[in-house]
């Protein structure tokens, strides 16, 4: 356990070279990563959104792809397609750039709902299927998808029933002075984010995401806790729906990444209160009238009204 | 469900447990006097409000108990019958009582069944007179004032929690209120109405100085002082020595050659002499009247102030960052002793005397001191002061511009500050680094209260003389200061009378009144029981001993049907948490019902104690939250964390 958490510190220390004072969004999206989920990041352009993907995949040495959303953007530019070829008289599947371990889809939020319906589906089952065939994708699988907040015309804001696919809703956010000068100084290292040499290869983040699931022990007082914290999301009075059962799953799911990360083999209360604001805002839906205020703030205080299991 | 922290007892439950202790207390003590049936109501109402509350967390709705109440009183008005009045209306009050209990309780619910337990009480005492009826009195009126207590504390926030031990000593305190209320009463209707002692006149004749603290002493201006006997503060504590009984409260480095003032406070920075905290300890538990200042008193030397808003000074002493004028409570460590260790004091901020410096002064002091050698200087000086011509008074004080001068060589009375000042003053043109410190001396021992009480007549000012390589040690130049504060207020047996009546004061302002609830309820785990309880001897005959052991069945019956139904048993893990929580309150830290252990010690500033106490937290979360249990061994070693902690 010690050496392995040892370079998933390392992969956040030197990717926080790339993306100076980040090391809060880069640890989240590992730990999104680790738990097996998706994540989408709510940011403006230009604060380092396609670095941090970019930065994972290659040091984690998997696979990358990379989808930029538009209006024209037909599902099929995202999961490939059969092509006739005359010389074989067979049709050919050409996979699009789905078939990564780690996909970007950039502003996801202007393609087409068509489109990301297809997506969001592929993300779910882990397969696509075109003219009758199905494909698997592969084992390791993550979507690490953008939306641009500011932007409001000619986009499709995804559903929010469809935002529980994501196990994490972050934003990177502007960098302080200090970081901002230090970049400046460095001028951009977006070129040389292609060269990172892993520091994992793919059977290593297998046996990692494996050994958080079957080694990190959750107890029955953390699983009442939790279930304390979905009860109080049902029954709010700032909320219209409260909690999925697979939102449930989610919050234990990434206290366990986020004890493993800590070097624990058991969940405490602090590992879901920490991620409790980027696991739990998305996925509920707030009452019209309250839409305005900030909803991490609201969601912190509910679970901040929640005793620790002592 | 949440889990709950079961070693605490909620405030709500206590309320409605002893609630229910006193209706079959009320019961007990009426059964004889009225016709069976009722009282056969009365249990079944009782049991049904028990079964109903604990088992099915159900209510009968308040409408339909109100139209049954409303039914009941009709039908005792209807079968009215003057000759039976006090056993009907005793009747009718049970039966009221029992629907009371069936009821959704809250706070007036709770005071409308003592209210009826306290007329059942006096109807009772219409109909026997015996002693039989004074113990029942005595355990009803103990009931009553500790279901008082607990309700002002449920009243104010009903999510309360209590530990156990601190719900045990807050009841073991409240024995105290029925015991004190009898002879009180005979103080307070017999003896007090026939006496001329002023008992609130202490306010009066403004035109007149008054004794009491001050952080400017100021001479020359008044020429008597009026002593004042109210209270300036009660310190609950050990009893001493007379001797050691100097309370600090403000060092002054500054004189103008009228007045003394506190003019280069510094803010206390440790060294190496000054962190040793060698010597007797002596806690204190203070509570300060708003006496309209900030500075805070302890026994000399006080090392450890703990309170919010406190701020500690270089000389040792304290201030609140907020303006006394509430009632205050704070707890105080001292080391006893004669010497503060100091070193490196500045030098210059101790040795300032006024320039234009009598002449005359400055001459006698070199006279004194001549041919002297250190701490023989200083002893010198003293004995010119303490042991000379010199008179204590609070009369014909010198009215002077110049007023060490005229104290000195022409009128030679004067009070503490006279000697003080002129005693510091002398030090500092001998080339003594010294200071004057402002508090009180003295104080009244209450026995039954362990507690002493200082009031503003013990205001005192002495004087600190620094010797190099040593510290500041204490000089007291007034001469037979001792008597003027050890002895009591004229009229001996009338000050008993009244220092045993602040005792119910004290108990009242401790435990009931005014300070924040948060404070109130780490006191009560904090302080000791240690009074001693007088005997109270009874005659029991044959006829009342069977009656008493219906009583005494009854409450333990009603004792283990409230333990069964609302404490659930401490595990080990719980007294081992609770004792942590404890110990973490002691320095200051209160847990969050919503915090992680590790989340909530993360934040400890003190970097040794945050890190022994992440010590415990790891290794008991270790356990805790891998679900494993709690082996004595792993206890023994967690306590011996907590025990170092
Ligand atoms: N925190 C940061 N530290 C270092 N460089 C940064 C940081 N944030 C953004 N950049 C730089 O800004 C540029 C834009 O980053 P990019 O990842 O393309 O942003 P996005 O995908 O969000 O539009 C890149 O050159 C990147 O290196
Ligand atoms: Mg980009």
């Amino acid at each position: 356990m010690e050496k392995e958490i040892n370079k998933i510190e390392y992969i956040t220390q030197s990717l926080s070279d790339y993306l100076q004072g980040k090391e809060r969004a880069l640890a989240l999206s590992l730990i999104s990563f680790f738990s097996k989920g998706h994540l989408l990041i709510e940011d403006l352009p230009g604060l380092g959104k396609t670095t941090l993907a970019i930065g994972i995949a290659k040091s984690l040495g998997l696979s990358f792809g990379r989808i930029q959303c538009t209006s024209d953007l037909l599902p099929t530019d995202i999961t490939g397609l059969s092509i006739y070829n005359k010389s074989s008289g067979e049709f050919e599947f050409h996979p699009g750039p789905i078939f990564n371990n780690i996909v970007l889809c950039d502003e996801i939020n202007r393609a087409t709902p068509k489109t990301q319906s297809a997506l969001l589906e592929a993300m779910e089952e882990k397969q696509v299927t075109i003219e009758g065939k199905t494909y698997k994708l592969p084992k390791l699988f993550c979507v690490i998808a953008t939306q641009n907040p500011a932007e409001q015309f000619g986009t499709f804001p995804l559903p929010e029933s469809q935002l529980d696919r994501f196990m994490m809703k972050i934003s990177i956010g502007y960098p302080s002075r200090d970081a901002e000068k230090e970049i400046l100084k460095i001028g951009s290292r977006r070129e040389e984010i292609y060269l990172i040499e892993p520091v994992m290869d793919h059977e290593e983040v297998m046996d990692i995401q494996e050994e958080i699931v079957k080694k990190v022990y959750i107890s029955d007082k953390i699983l009442d806790y939790t279930l304390s914290i979905i009860q109080a999301t049902r029954g709010n009075g700032y909320l219209a729906t409260g909690l999925s059962t697979r939102g449930a799953l989610t919050i234990t799911n990434t206290a366990k990444t986020n004890a493993y990360f800590r070097g624990r083999d058991f969940v405490i209360p602090e590992d879901i209160k920490e991620l409790a604001e980027y696991t739990i805002p998305h996925r509920v839906i707030f009452k019209e009238e309250y839409e305005n205020l900030n909803k991490r703030e609201i969601i912190k205080s509910l679970v901040d009204g929640i005793p620790a299991p002592l | 469900m949440i889990l709950k922290n079961i070693q605490q007892v909620k405030i709500g439950h206590a309320v409605n447990a002893i609630s229910y202790l006193i209706g079959i207390m009320a019961f007990v003590g009426i059964y004889e006097h009225i016709h069976g049936a009722y009282s056969a109501f009365f249990i079944s109402m009782f049991l049904a409000s028990i079964y109903f509350e604990y088992r099915k967390n159900y209510y009968i709705p308040r409408r339909a108990l109100t139209a049954f109440s409303v039914l009941v009183i009709l039908f005792f008005f209807y079968k009215f019958d003057s000759s039976e009045l006090i056993t009907q209306t005793l009747e009718a009050l049970l039966v009221l009582l029992g629907i009371k209990f069936l009821e959704k309780k809250q706070v007036r619910d709770y005071m409308q069944i003592y209210a009826i337990a306290l007329f059942l009480l006096s109807g009772l005492g219409l109909m026997t007179l015996g002693m039989d009826f004074v113990v029942y009195f005595l355990i009803l009126v103990f009931l009553l004032s500790v279901a008082f207590v607990l309700l002002t504390y449920y009243a104010q926030d009903s999510s309360l929690e209590f530990s156990k031990g601190s719900m045990a000593k807050l009841v073991a305190k409240c024995l105290w209120i029925p015991l004190l209320a009898i002879p009180l009463s005979v103080v307070m209707f017999v003896i007090l109405p026939r006496t001329q002692y002023p008992l609130l006149d202490f306010l009066n004749r403004p035109d007149r100085a008054k004794t009491g603290f001050t952080d400017r002493v100021r001479l020359g201006e008044v020429s008597s002082i009026q002593e004042d006997a109210s209270i300036v503060f009660r310190a609950n504590m050990e009893k001493v020595e007379e001797s050691v009984l100097y309370w600090r409260g403000i060092a002054l480095d500054y004189f103008d050659g009228t007045s003394w003032r506190s003019f280069e406070k510094r803010l206390f920075v440790p060294n190496t002499r000054t962190t040793k905290i060698e010597g007797r300890r002596i806690r204190q538990m203070i509570y300060l009247e708003p006496y309209q200042n900030v500075y805070l008193f302890g026994l000399d030397k006080p090392v450890f102030i703990s309170t919010r808003y406190v701020k500690k000074y270089d000389d040792l002493s304290y201030s609140s960052s907020i303006y006394i004028d509430r009632r205050m409570r704070y707890e105080v460590l001292s080391i006893i002793g004669d010497i503060i260790e100091d070193e490196n004091i500045d030098e210059e901020r101790y040795l300032q005397v006024p320039e234009n410096i009598s002449s005359r002064i400055v001459d006698l002091v070199n006279t004194t001191i001549r041919g002297k050698e250190g701490p023989e200087k200083i002893w010198s000086l003293y004995s010119l002061l303490h042991d000379g011509e010199f008179k204590y008074s609070l009369q014909n004080l010198p009215l002077s511009k110049n007023p060490l001068e005229t104290f000195l060589f022409d009128s030679k009375y004067g009070n503490c500050e006279y000697f003080a000042s002129t005693f510091a003053v002398m030090l500092r043109i001998a080339g003594i680094p010294s200071r004057v410190i402002g508090g009180y001396r003295g104080g009244y021992y209450n026995d039954v209260g362990q507690y002493y009480l200082i009031p503003q007549k013990n205001a005192h000012v002495w004087v600190e003389a620094f010797v190099p390589q040593k510290g500041w040690f204490r000089y007291d130049p007034t001469p037979a200061s001792m008597e003027n504060f050890a002895l009591p207020l004229e009229g001996g047996s009338l000050l008993k009378a009244r220092i045993f009546l602040d005792t119910v004061n004290y108990y009242w302002y401790a435990f009931i009144i005014n300070y924040n609830l948060e404070k109130q309820i780490s006191f009560i785990r904090k302080v000791r029981t240690g009074i001693k309880k007088p005997s109270l001897r009874l005659k029991f005959d044959k006829d009342g001993l069977s009656k008493y052991l219906i009583i005494a069945l009854s409450i333990a019956g009603m004792i283990i049907v409230v333990r069964l139904l609302i404490m659930p048993r401490q595990s080990r893990e719980k007294k081992l948490l609770s004792a942590f929580l404890q110990k973490m309150e002691k320095h200051g830290y209160r847990k969050e019902a919503s915090q992680g252990l590790e989340e909530f010690v993360s934040r400890v500033d003190d970097e040794r104690l945050r890190e022994q106490a992440s010590t415990f937290v790891r290794s008991f979360e270790e356990i805790y939250f891998r679900d494993k249990t709690f082996t004595r061994e792993s206890v023994a070693g967690l306590r011996n964390i907590l025990a170092s902690m």
